[in-house]
């Protein structure tokens, strides 16, 4: 027994439900396709474990996150159903109940966004809802939290009773002697699996692969299964004009769900989405969407950058190099620290850490930004408005997705392709994630920019990332034209309606995503910081006199004869750009430390008087390129699983930075920059 | 565009018609707009156009969804 | 006295905090994910099931 399971269809709050019930904070948004991998909770009642699955609209699977709850419910057999159902889509929803209830778990059906059914001039008759589907209905707000303490206590008497559910469908003589002869064959081959042999038989019936897969029967069965098969649609073919057993179950279904929601859905006040309808007037305009799309970038650059980040990162800094180093200096002269000591903790840690802590500030900001569009519903929009452009250059609009979550994070933003249907499509989109500019890279873009850019810092840093999003559609040209073979494309979304996110919602996904930063900075940054310094201090002949001595420099120096075509040719970028590889905040990290100084001001004019700006410019760019890190590396591997792809996109960001810089530095001093 | 008397992209922004057959789209499409309700015989309303050959923009029961213009070429519906 | 128990803290903590950085990242996904103690899917060293099978 696993517990209890929620499951339903894409975007209908199956998630916030899970977050209120399990006092979790899992990731939330407002489109179709944010959970894309099961997640396991215990409830706050401590009655037991509680599992979240990927939206699903039919348990036949026709995408990577759809076939994870398919999966699960064959071989995880979880002992409760919790059906969440969007109360203003009640028929679609309706679909995948059926399926549930034939699956013969007890089944609680959620009956969520009542409020918005409701805004929108629908009733709902629960109680003949409950009465023709024979199971329990709670009402819900999931993103409220109404109705979660009555849900609690349904699951729990409902566990008690174990009342399995006695809703079954006729579907007709010739598919009711099939689902007998199946059954048949699968109970003589799997005695223990505790599924109900008509539910497996039907989704045999329907060609359902994951759960056939999952089976794993013998060829012998298959064989016979496939002749009942032939010969049950032979017959059907007789009596009904239909092309295959899977339409015509999917037809006496919807049948019973028109007849079920014409007299539990009282329509007669029914209202437009008034709000989602003008919003798009303008949001998805087929003429100004796309400058009011741009625009917005724009005004998250400035927001990110000059208008607040900065004065923020000021404010950190000025705390971090003044009071907090001063303590920290003074304790440990109170403790009688050797030199050693105080050079390990303040340039080593304070100086690696604490440089890129102090763009805290920017990262959370986008962070919140990115928050915004995603629970707000615009996401959805964005990909509409792109797919042209993506389907040119054979992408889908869909991975647009994935991209703007990895201006975030690339390593989630992999892991979002998971719903891109065509496996073609799919692959490409994440071999390009590494391409968009995540919060990592943010740091360096700040420093550099802010040393030799003060002026229009937000337009060099959106100049960069407009770089990173043009090159992915160049490159996924190149790509879908000589590794992949043209395969059918299509595009389908969903748009659901925009929604005034919650304040609660935001600032607790912004911090959700944040923490991660947090935790790097205190754990896998500082670690890094100690390594480095530690290679500074020491060199081939013991302690180093002058860093040009130590080993980092050897390590650094190894790559700067390799780097000089690109303008920053000293073992010391060359330092940098190999320890980014952990983490690209590490370059930075590596900065603070090679050039050890106290504060900001003090690194800032290092750097000037090593850098010129075109130098700058193209040691930004070759880091936004260069090399996935080794977590967005490690994510790769696992869900391309393929160590071919994986190399190929480290190989080709490497080659694409490499000329990207040169182009630049070399361009530039030819047309007279410097 | 492929030109076309009586499928979606015939339609105005704003008008609706009834679903009459699907052509000869993509199977999985089939499978994504059948789950979204979208089926012979539903109702279904254009809301908008984008530009340059994007998705239109679909609304089925409440629930708004965006196809590309070439598979819409191929639903044909009848207004009633 | 001091100095030798600071030193050995950070040495140890930055060891471990690389050591233990380098295995997660290099399964990928989970560094950031709240539920990684908890989930079973991500994190197991098995492989990822292979993709779905398109339907005809």
């Amino acid at each position: 027994m696993s517990g209890a399971a929620l499951i339903g269809n894409p975007n209908t709050g199956k998630t916030s439900l899970f977050n209120t019930l399990t006092s979790s904070y899992e990731y939330v948004g407002n489109w179709s396709g944010v959970t894309v991998e099961k997640k396991i909770g215990q409830l706050k009642d401590k009655s037991g474990p509680l599992t979240d699955l990927p939206g699903i609209y039919s348990l036949h699977p026709l995408s990577r996150d759809e076939g994870v709850a398919a999966e699960y419910l064959v071989t995880d057999s979880p002992s409760l159903l919790i059906n969440i159902v969007d109360a203003s889509q009640l028929e679609r929803n309706l679909y995948l109940t059926i399926q549930l209830l034939e699956y013969g778990k007890p089944v609680i059906i959620g009956l969520n966004m009542i409020d918005v059914a409701k805004a929108r001039g629908l009733a709902i008759d629960t109680a003949y809802l409950s009465e023709r589907l024979h199971t329990e209905i709670v009402p819900l707000i999931a993103r409220t939290g109404v109705g979660s303490k009555e849900l609690l206590s349904c699951m729990n008497k409902t566990e008690e009773k174990d009342l399995s559910p006695c809703f079954t469908i006729h579907y007709g003589a010739v598919i009711e002697e099939a689902i007998l002869g199946i059954s048949r064959e699968v109970n003589s081959e799997l005695t223990f699996s505790g599924l109900s042999p008509r539910w497996i038989a039907l989704q045999i019936l329907e060609d359902n692969p994951a759960v056939m897969n999952s089976l794993a029967l013998t060829e012998a069965t298959l064989s016979r299964i496939r002749a009942i098969k032939e010969d049950a649609l032979k017959q059907l073919r007789m009596k009904e004009d239909t092309s295959s057993l899977q339409d015509y179950i999917r037809s006496v279904r919807t049948e019973i769900i028109q007849d079920i929601c014409a007299s539990a859905v009282d329509q007669s006040n029914r209202k437009p989405h008034t709000l989602t309808e003008k919003i798009d007037t303008f949001a998805a305009h087929p003429v100004w969407g796309i400058p009011i799309f741009l625009a917005f970038m724009l005004l998250t650059f400035e927001l990110t950058f000059d208008w607040l980040g900065n004065p923020l990162s000021d404010l950190l800094d000025a705390f971090i190099s003044g009071p907090l180093s001063t303590l920290v200096e003074q304790g440990l002269t109170a403790v009688g620290a050797s030199g050693f000591t105080h050079a390990l903790i303040i340039d080593g840690i304070i100086g690696g850490v604490g440089g890129v802590l102090v763009f805290m500030p920017q990262i959370f900001i986008m962070f919140l930004i990115i928050s915004f569009i995603e629970d707000s519903g615009y996401m959805a929009r964005i990909t509409v408005m792109m797919d042209k452009l993506m389907e040119m250059v054979g992408l889908n609009g869909k991975a647009l997705i994935p991209f703007i979550i990895g201006f975030g994070c690339n390593v989630p933003a992999v892991m979002a392709s998971r719903s891109i249907e065509q496996p073609k499509e799919r692959t490409l989109t994440m071999l390009l994630v590494p391409l968009m500019s995540c919060s990592a890279r943010l740091p360096v873009y700040a420093l550099f920019a802010g040393i030799f850019f003060a002026n229009s810092q937000a337009l060099i840093v959106l100049s960069l990332y407009v770089m990173g999003i043009v090159l992915t559609l160049v490159l996924a040209k190149l790509f879908s034209l000589f590794l992949f073979k043209d395969s059918k494309s299509f595009f389908m979304v969903e748009l659901p309606p925009y929604r005034m996110p919650q304040t609660v919602t935001l600032f607790r996904s912004t911090w959700e995503k944040g923490k991660g930063f947090l935790r790097k900075a205190g754990t896998f940054i500082l670690g890094g910081s100690v390594l480095i310094w530690l290679l500074t201090y020491l060199g081939p002949g013991g302690i180093a006199a002058e860093m040009d001595d130590s080993f980092l420099a050897s390590i650094g120096g190894l790559f700067a004869a390799l780097l000089e075509p690109l303008g920053f040719g000293t073992w010391q970028s060359g330092a940098a750009l190999v320890t980014g590889f952990m983490a690209k905040e590490v370059v930075v990290s590596t900065m603070n430390i090679i050039y050890h100084v106290p504060d900001m001001a003090g690194l800032q004019e290092q750097i000037s008087l090593a850098f010129t700006p075109l130098q700058a410019y193209s040691f930004m760019a070759f880091v936004l390129l260069y090399t996935p890190c080794l977590a967005t590396v490690g994510v790769l591997r696992k869900e391309t699983a393929s160590w071919k792809w994986t190399l190929f996109s480290v190989g080709y960001s490497l080659v694409l930075a490499y000329t990207v810089a040169v182009i630049i530095y070399q361009g530039g001093k030819w047309i007279g920059l410097t | 565009m492929i030109p076309c008397q009586s499928c979606l992209t015939s339609l105005q922004p704003g008008n609706s018609g009834s679903i009459c057959r699907f052509g000869n789209i993509d199977p999985i499409l089939k499978r994504r707009l059948a789950d979204l309700g979208v089926a012979e015989g539903s109702n279904i309303t254009v809301k908008r156009c984008c530009l340059w050959g994007g998705p239109i923009l679909l609304e089925c029961d409440g629930q708004l969804l965006g196809i590309r213009q070439k598979e819409a070429a191929k639903i044909e519906v009848s207004v009633s | 006295m001091a100095d030798i128990v600071i030193i050995t803290i950070v040495f140890s903590y930055a060891a471990f905090a690389l050591y233990r950085g380098i295995r997660k990242s290099k399964k990928g996904a989970c560094s950031s994910c709240s539920q990684r103690k908890s989930c079973s899917a991500v994190c197991s060293d098995s492989p990822a099931p292979p993709s779905t099978p398109k339907s005809k």
